[in-house]
């Protein structure tokens, strides 16, 4: 039987065969990393701490305003790099960077599946 | 002389080393890589100028250097290689004076009798990479019989020895066979409980240390440096502007902060690599307003580093505070009173008493390393020394 890292491992693979995904992440919602698939010049200890930071300030930013749903998604962007962070669980945050100029839309539903499947794999 | 070392700090404090006739078993799970703990031991023995011996059937000797190097720990020139492995693949095996090649890898009478006559010319250490390859290679009661050709070589010779095997689903009474063999046994496993991933090594036995419980140890093997007991989180907190991210700046060469006009708003994070030890530090901010995102950053720590400013006791109640908000009281702390030199900075008892600290509880002074370089907008480099001091305290109560 595969160990869990390695299903999310696979995960992360399949990710990345839909276009404009550059790499994948799945990180702690305390900003430790889990699974990554990110270039080696990207330090994850470093990307997990600052993605995590963002998803929790956005939650909490969310809250203040009076949501009462979960958060959905975190998205930041900037010419050339995309980053898409979505809540895998309660304790993992999936986050996908692609390029500027994706099929967002497809994007956002492989997120989605990928991010129940990593869920359940955790929760087990 | 001294007896052999393993090179990874935690195990030579807790087993004093590798002494002469004692054997000793890394079994590794097949996610999980034994072979980096091979490469420091060797290593460590041969700066030692400790005669080391390997048996090698995992890979060529060539590469097995390589992989040595590229971990920055390369062998001198003196290792001695018993190469079975070129054999196998037909690879012309590489002539050298270090390298004895077993001409037929097959020949279960020559294994044997190679590692016999070569242990008796006296080494220090011998290494066997790997005892599940024997097994795999002929049979695990072969394996079981090369371990006793070397028990009684180590024995005779006054040689340590230990063995490397990764566990692809043998039978517990052939674990058994080999586990009853050895001194100490450590085991090397992948850890995934909740969301933390990484891998541990645990001392699972040993024969001459007694009356003492082990305790194991998370460690990542990195390029360049080895084995490294790894601490994946250690919180960095305390009020505002006492120091927080000076502290983790001096600490960590590639620390990354999020800040405004010298105050953080989101978070510090800092790798720190620290006398065979790595650890990730987050530091929060220390202003209310950002008291919504203290348990994140807190939750998942392991020891906390608290930081006050010496120079105003009014904020210690809000340390405390601070302990509580990132839902790390209880865990180990050290504490750092930082500008301890300013003008009306209070002694280390009075601080104690302030906090009410216990006398068990670490607790460091700090001071700028230059007070006329303190620019209000980037973090102060702290004296080396006193953040020096505050790491080993903290590592001293994790281990």
């Amino acid at each position: 039987m595969p160990t869990k890292s390695e299903s999310i491992k696979l995960i992360l693979e399949s990710l990345s065969r839909t276009g404009g995904v550059r790499a994948s992440a799945v990180i702690s919602t305390n900003g430790l990393p889990i699974v990554n698939n990110i270039p080696e010049s990207v330090d994850p200890n470093t990307f997990a701490a600052m993605l995590a930071s963002m998803v929790g300030a956005a939650e909490t930013a969310l809250r203040a305003l009076g949501s009462k749903n979960a958060l959905d998604r975190v998205v930041s962007e900037s010419k050339d790099v995309q980053v898409t962070a979505v809540k895998a669980g309660e304790d993992a945050i999936l986050a996908i960077m692609t390029d500027p100029a994706v099929n967002w839309g497809l994007i956002l539903l492989e997120a989605r599946r990928s991010a129940e499947q990593i869920a359940q794999i955790l929760k087990t | 002389m001294d007896d052999p070392l393993f090179g990874i700090g935690k195990l030579d404090s807790d087993l004093n080393g590798l002494p002469p006739k004692k054997i000793a078993l890394f079994s590794a799970s097949p996610s999980v890589g034994n072979e980096v703990f091979g490469y420091q031991m060797i290593h460590e023995n041969l700066v030692k100028g400790k005669k080391v011996l390997l048996y090698l059937n995992r890979t060529s000797p060539q590469s097995y250097k390589t992989e040595m190097k590229e971990y920055n720990l390369p062998d001198n020139g003196n290792l001695v290689i018993i190469d079975s492995y070129s054999g196998i693949t037909g690879i012309q095996p590489e002539q050298s004076k270090n390298i004895i090649s077993v001409s037929n890898p097959y020949d279960r009478t020559e294994v044997k009798d190679k590692i016999e006559t070569e242990l008796k010319k006296g080494y220090d250490l011998f290494l066997l990479d790997s005892v599940s390859l024997l097994a795999d290679f002929f049979d695990f009661e072969y394996a079981v019989s090369v371990v006793d050709v070397i028990k009684a070589a180590a024995s005779s010779h006054n040689i340590s020895a230990a063995l490397l095997l990764t566990d692809w689903g043998y039978t517990s009474q052939q674990l058994d066979m080999i586990s009853s063999r050895v001194n100490v046994q450590i085991d090397i496993k992948g850890i995934e409980k909740r969301v933390i991933f990484g891998q541990y090594f645990a001392i699972i036995k040993c024969d001459w240390i007694v009356g003492r419980k082990f305790s194991s140890a998370l460690f990542k093997s990195v390029k360049p440096g080895g084995i490294k007991i790894y601490f994946p989180k250690i919180l960095v907190t305390g009020p505002t502007d006492a120091g927080k991210t000076s502290f983790i700046h001096t600490a960590c060469k590639d620390a990354v902060s999020v800040d405004r006009i010298g105050g953080t708003i989101a978070l510090d994070h800092g790798n720190l690599d620290f006398e065979g030890y790595k650890a990730d530090l987050f530091g929060t901010p220390g202003q209310e307003r950002f008291d919504p995102l203290l348990k994140l950053l807190g939750g998942e720590s392991i020891g906390v580093i608290l930081i006050v400013d010496s120079s105003r006791p009014e904020q210690f109640p809000r340390a405390i505070e601070m302990l509580r908000k990132t839902e790390t009281y209880g865990l180990p702390v050290v504490v750092v009173a930082n500008k301890a030199d300013l003008p009306g900075a209070i002694s280390s008892d009075e601080i104690r008493e302030k906090l009410h600290l216990d006398m068990s509880t670490p607790l460091v002074q700090t001071v700028a390393e230059d007070k006329t370089k303190i620019d209000p907008q980037n973090p102060t480099k702290l004296k080396i020394d006193g953040v020096r001091k505050a790491l080993e305290s903290l590592f001293d109560i994790l281990i």
